[in-house]
């Protein structure tokens, strides 16, 4: 899947981005995960030590000069998009840090074990929290985490770790153990609370389109209208082999389009009296 | 109180209290909050109860596109408080059926 699809870069995107072998060892440096063309360069205008090189149109990717860039952080805190990270690797052993823009509160505090995130949010598991920068003219705050040299291009967010992820109690994914992920569990169609295992039932009996399997369950016949459930059902289809997404019907749509009532389907409008 | 109070970048501005009952309980909200927000602030999680399966439903689109949010306002059934503003003295009930025209 590439970038414009799924909204999540990946190694092959840092090609031209990241410093040479020997450029990492001589102390921390800025990755600019900034892959869009839009008018924006207060990355390019604070860095004082000119390592982001000059646009010649605003709408320019930033791409950084490691032989000039100190891994002063400027840049990470200013940056809107919250896509610079400060990696250093230099010191010796296996262990290195990242530096993140977290833009939340409460922050977490120096020591704290949090849980480490994937550029798709897919937690990598826990790491320690070595340094928190917050306040200042450039609000932004940056937490600084401890993480294993081999994971550095790799984690790109944080968060709390869940009471259950704290006890342990959490499988691969970083999944709480305690809740019911089963497909009888799940809901698809929240108005008429038709389930997935009740979906998925109906297509293994042969209903292969949206119309079908409404007709049968009633998903998408509640107040929303199969706002929620229509594309759930269309890729339980897509899934099971039962439908192609070329020719994918999405099924019936009648008006009214919206949520409206009788009262304002008879007077012709909204107003205070018919809502 | 379960508002945000505290934020790295964001700062929030006093807002007037708005009183309103929620199944015939006095409660606060503040102006330009919309009844769900006002709820959630106020720490109700379960907004209703689903009609067939009576499983607790809470907050989950907050853009009036589901359907867990319904509730009766001042009478009237069916109103998604995640998109309908609170106004002073609202009278506002959980729904756990389909609901019945006033």
């Amino acid at each position: 899947m590439n970038l414009e699809q799924t909204g999540v870069a990946s190694s092959e995107h840092l090609n031209g981005r990241l410093p040479s072998e020997e450029q990492k060892m001589r102390g921390p440096y800025a990755v600019i995960e900034c892959f869009e063309e839009i008018p924006c360069n207060p990355c390019v205008m604070s860095c004082a030590f000119k390592a982001i090189l000059p646009f010649a149109d605003i709408n320019d990717l930033p791409f950084v000069d490691f032989d000039r860039c100190t891994g002063c952080a400027v840049c990470a805190r200013i940056c809107p998009g919250l896509a610079i990270f400060i990696v250093d690797e230099s010191k010796d052993g296996e262990w290195g840090t990242i530096r993140l823009p977290y833009e939340y509160w409460p922050l977490p505090a120096e020591g704290e074990r949090v849980m480490a995130l994937a550029r798709d949010g897919r937690p990598l598991g826990p790491a320690a929290v070595s340094a928190v920068l917050a306040g200042g003219r450039d609000k932004t705050p940056l937490v600084t985490l401890a993480v294993k040299k081999d994971r550095l291009q790799d984690v790109r967010g944080l968060r709390f770790l869940t009471a259950e992820e704290a006890a342990g109690r959490y499988d691969e994914t970083g999944m709480p153990l305690d809740i019911d992920t089963s497909e009888e569990a799940t809901i698809v169609c929240r108005c008429e609370g038709v389930t997935l295992a009740e979906i998925r039932a109906l297509i293994a009996a042969g209903h292969h389109t949206v119309d079908e399997i409404k007709h049968h369950s009633r998903a998408g016949m509640g107040p929303c209208q199969g706002r929620t459930c229509r594309q759930i059902i269309m890729s339980e289809l897509i899934r099971a082999g039962a439908a192609d997404v070329d020719h994918l019907d999405p099924g019936s749509f009648r008006p009214p389009g919206g949520t409206v009532t009788l009262g304002q389907l008879a007077e012709g409008g909204l107003d205070e009296t018919n809502r | 109180m379960n508002r945000i109070e505290n934020h790295p970048i964001l700062t929030f501005p006093e807002r007037k209290e708005i009183a309103f009952r929620f199944n015939g309980t006095d409660m606060i909200g503040r102006e330009g909050d919309t009844i769900a927000a006002a709820l959630h602030a106020s720490g109700v999680k379960v907004l209703g109860h689903h009609f067939k399966s009576h499983r607790p439903r809470g907050f989950y689109c907050a853009i009036g596109n589901c359907s867990s949010c319904l509730m009766v306002v001042n009478g009237v059934p069916n109103v998604r408080v995640c998109v309908e503003r609170l106004e002073e003295g609202m009278d506002v009930r959980q729904q756990d059926d389909k609901g019945v025209l006033p």
